[in-house]
């Protein structure tokens, strides 16, 4: 069974066509990056990963089962997670408080009316793991919004690992990050367990060739290459793009 | 802890109020407490969601209405009305939500809006079910059976309000306080982060929809029944917005800054109108004034200088 | 079956005068994304200040023109002052709007009264027109061919015309138009006062047979708000086509089912909401 099956799938916003039969497939604890020039469609062909977009036409299957008319949250349900191009935390909290919120989803305590939040400790102590995993610990009473950039994108990947997903996706996990900051949120991730399928965009060529196993290059919409970091490096016609684009 | 004997300082004053004043006053505390309940009501929307909702009345209105036309055509029970009449306000929140919550905020406004105005000009023009204009006089203060408390003293039926109120005031902060209650904080915070992170968004916002027309209705009852009448008035966006008022003025988001905010207008109200009829254009320029200069409100401002006082060496 | 034909073009007419508040509408939340809650207020005090107007000189025409500079200065000011400082606060924006409703609808109730007031039928128009058995007011008729004049006129506008164009474009896109040297705020202001221009036009003209009196302000604004719902906001075909529906739907309703006649309205804006939540044209 494959982790994630895109299978011929379009979209176009008015008269722009932004994906033209895409078609995907990534191994079960693959680590996937999607490269392409700005404009390419890598961003829209995650939305429709995730359920944000709905596409024209084509099905998207997560670990066998058709999703393509599933909503956001119930694909999230299915372990698929996802982080933002732009980081997008709850600014008004604390990076305690950031991570019990996801952790509310996880642990199911959804629909309870009648008792305070604060007792089910159990949601703490298990933020408290997360949080000292990804170094945020120490600064989990702080307000999000006076974190570092590089601190509040590793919160962010938090949040998303906390579901414990089986797909997890990332939209340019690095950009933004000064060269240590790459460093620390690229080992991060390498360290992750492969039973969490990893699928990435990034525009950084040596983030993007370190960190992906495998690369599929996007351009105009389409799939024009896809293959081990060293072919695509030497690949004349990914060359061409990017030098094009440029 | 410092709160919560606050708290119970000002419920001790409520109950010991009464004993003191005149029946005016008793009535205008009565006035004030089913005016907070609305507000708090109407907060879970605006301060909680940040769904910005003018059309509030629709609920209290409903369920003043249910009230009327039941206990002069039908039978005055209280344990028939009082249930009904909240389930009523439940239903028309049920449907409202339904429409209102598919679209976006700029549109949220306008369709609570248009769908309260439309149950006003439904009131207005279906004369042989709600006598439109004229409104339904002489409704009695019901019996409460086997409870020997009878709620024709104004005294008394102030204590009957306040009872609800107490339990309103617990129940609204209980729910906010809640899991389900931090997950309504988490989607007015940033809702797409919460749709992907496994929450049916919609579904929360739904529900919180209908608690608060829930807890609108029941001010709607006692409301019909401290007043004795109900006219197409109760559906009116004026009083959606004399509810929004206190709202903003308190502090949105907070339950005990719309209680403050209420109370604060009524009491204002209640003096302008010993001086002048213009309650509406009090209302008015009272509302140009909080959005341009407390949009926080009290509670906000309170907040602001606390901090400045913390960071002045 | 004359009958039918007399109710048709009074629902057109009232529904063209509809469209005359709800454009306006459409235009200020198209391109500021605020509901202008006051524009019941335009329509109204339009009608106002030419009621007064004619009480002292009797000439119809003037009495339309002060109405529409008065209401439109009133307008601009309105926004200049209070409504433009909230410019990215669209809550904020509409609170405002509502706070100068009560301000206004109870001046209105001061300096003009309670009762309810008819304007005269510029005389010019006066009588009724007659084919076969159908008698219908030629004022009516008036107002329908009006209607349909702004409304190709405004498409014009939209279309052809260089402030139209920007219009467009700060609809589109307000941080482009912007970036491109477009006087942003001065195009608001300008469109705000357009409004209420035309809003005060409907008002007046429309005074000879809906009249003015305390709760209009409310009432054609829940109307103009249900043309928007139906139509869907940001469009002027949309404007236009709810505009008719609701007219229709409201004259017919009222003779037919007197007691129930919002619920044609009703239930065409709960269809519509149901089935296509941004209106039959809706752009936003």
């Amino acid at each position: 069974m494959k982790a994630l099956v895109v299978d011929d799938l379009s979209k176009s916003f008015g008269g722009l066509q932004a994906l033209h039969h895409v078609s995907l497939t990534v191994d079960v604890g693959e680590r996937r990056v999607l490269i392409g020039p700005n404009g390419a469609g890598k961003t829209t062909l995650f939305h429709t990963i995730s359920g944000i977009l709905s596409p024209d036409s084509g099905a998207v299957y997560l670990f066998g089962q058709d999703v393509t008319r599933l909503l956001m949250h119930q694909r999230a349900n299915l372990q698929l997670s996802q982080t933002f191009q732009l980081i997008n935390l709850f600014k008004g909290l604390t990076v305690l408080e950031n991570v019990t919120m996801a952790l509310q989803s996880f642990k199911r305590l959804q629909y309870v009316l009648h008792k305070p939040f604060s007792s089910y400790p159990y949601i703490n102590h298990q933020a408290e793991e997360s949080l000292k995993q990804w170094d945020l610990w120490e600064k989990r009473n702080l307000p999000v919004s006076s974190l570092s950039y590089g601190d509040q994108r590793m919160l962010d990947i938090t949040l998303a690992l906390v579901s414990n997903p089986r797909l997890l996706l990332m939209d340019e996990p690095t950009s933004g990050l000064s060269t240590a900051e790459k460093r620390a949120v690229t080992s991060k991730v390498k360290a992750l367990s492969r039973e969490i399928t990893v699928l990435f965009i990034e525009h950084n060529m040596d983030v993007a060739l370190d960190l992906g196993e495998s690369v599929t290059v996007l351009h105009m919409g389409q799939v024009v290459a896809e293959g081990t970091p060293l072919e695509i490096k030497r690949d004349s016609q990914v060359k061409k793009i990017y030098l094009g684009a440029e | 802890m410092k709160r919560l004997i606050a708290a119970f300082a000002i419920l001790l004053a409520l109950v010991i109020l009464p004993q003191f004043v005149g029946k005016y006053y008793v009535n205008l505390l009565t006035n004030m407490l089913i005016v907070i309940i609305f507000s708090m009501s109407l907060d879970l929307l605006v301060g909680y969601l940040h769904l910005p909702s003018l059309g509030h009345a629709a609920f209290f209105g409903v369920a003043a209405y249910t009230v009327g036309i039941f206990s002069t055509k039908v039978m005055n029970s209280f344990w028939l009305n009082f249930p009904l009449a909240i389930m009523m306000a439940g239903a028309v929140a049920a449907l409202f939500g339904l429409l209102a919550l598919r679209t976006r905020a700029g549109y949220f406004f306008m369709i609570t809006l248009a769908l309260s105005e439309i149950l006003w000009g439904i009131a207005f023009r279906w004369r042989t079910f709600t006598r439109g204009d004229d409104g339904i006089p002489n409704i009695l203060r019901p019996d409460l059976g086997f409870i020997p408390w009878s709620l024709l003293d104004a005294t008394h039926y102030f204590y009957f309000v306040l009872f609800f109120f107490v339990v309103a005031f617990i129940l609204m902060y209980v729910i906010v306080s809640s899991p389900f209650g931090r997950i309504i904080l988490g989607i007015r915070e940033n809702e797409l982060r919460m749709r992907a992170l496994g929450f049916n968004t919609w579904l929360y916002k739904y529900a919180c929809f209908i608690i608060a027309g829930l807890f609108a209705g029941l001010s709607g009852v006692l409301s019909v029944y401290l007043n004795g009448f109900v006219s197409p008035a109760v559906l009116h966006v004026a009083l959606s917005a004399e509810g929004l008022l206190p709202v903003l003025l308190g502090g949105a988001g907070t339950l005990i800054g719309p209680a403050i905010g209420a109370a604060t207008i009524v009491f204002l109200e209640n003096m302008i109108s010993a001086y002048t009829e213009r309650r509406l254009l009090f209302l008015g320029v009272m509302y140009l004034i909080v959005v341009m200069f407390t949009p926080q409100g009290i509670l906000g401002l309170i907040k602001k200088m606390r901090l400045k006082r913390q960071v002045k060496p | 079956m004359s009958f039918w034909i007399v109710q048709t073009l009074n629902g057109m007419t009232f529904g063209m005068v509809l469209f005359l508040i709800a454009a306006g509408l459409s235009l200020i939340f198209g391109l500021m994304r605020v509901i202008n809650l006051a524009h019941g207020c335009f329509y109204l005090l339009g009608a106002y200040v030419a009621l007064s107007v004619i009480q002292y000189t009797n000439y119809f025409l003037l009495a339309l023109v002060s109405g529409m500079i008065a209401i439109t200065i009133v307008g601009i000011a309105m926004h200049r002052l209070f409504v433009h400082r909230f410019q990215n606060d669209h809550q904020s924006q509409v609170l405002v709007t509502l706070a100068f409703v009560f301000i206004f609808s109870d001046l209105a109730l001061v300096i003009w009264g309670g009762d309810p007031n008819l304007l005269p039928t510029p005389s010019l128009f006066d009588g009724s027109f007659s084919l076969g058995d159908i008698i219908f007011p030629i004022y009516r008729l008036v107002i329908i061919v009006i209607g349909v004049l702004v409304a190709i006129g405004l498409w014009l506008f939209q279309e052809r015309t260089r402030l139209g164009a920007l219009i467009r474009a700060g609809v589109d896109d307000t941080e482009m138009a912007r970036g491109l040297g477009i006087n942003v705020p001065l195009l608001f202001t300008c469109v705000f006062g357009m409004g209420a221009a035309i809003s005060a036009f409907g008002g007046v003209i429309a005074g000879p047979f809906i009249g003015v009196y305390p709760g209009l302000e409310w009432g054609i604004l829940l109307l103009a708000m249900a043309v928007l719902l139906i139509g869907g906001l940001g469009s002027l075909k949309g404007a236009f086509v709810g505009s008719l529906i609701v007219g229709l739907a409201d004259n017919f309703g009222k003779v037919l089912i007197p007691e129930l006649a919002l619920f044609p309205i009703f239930g065409s804006v709960v269809v519509v909401l149901a089935f296509r939540p941004s209106g039959l044209f809706g752009k936003l």
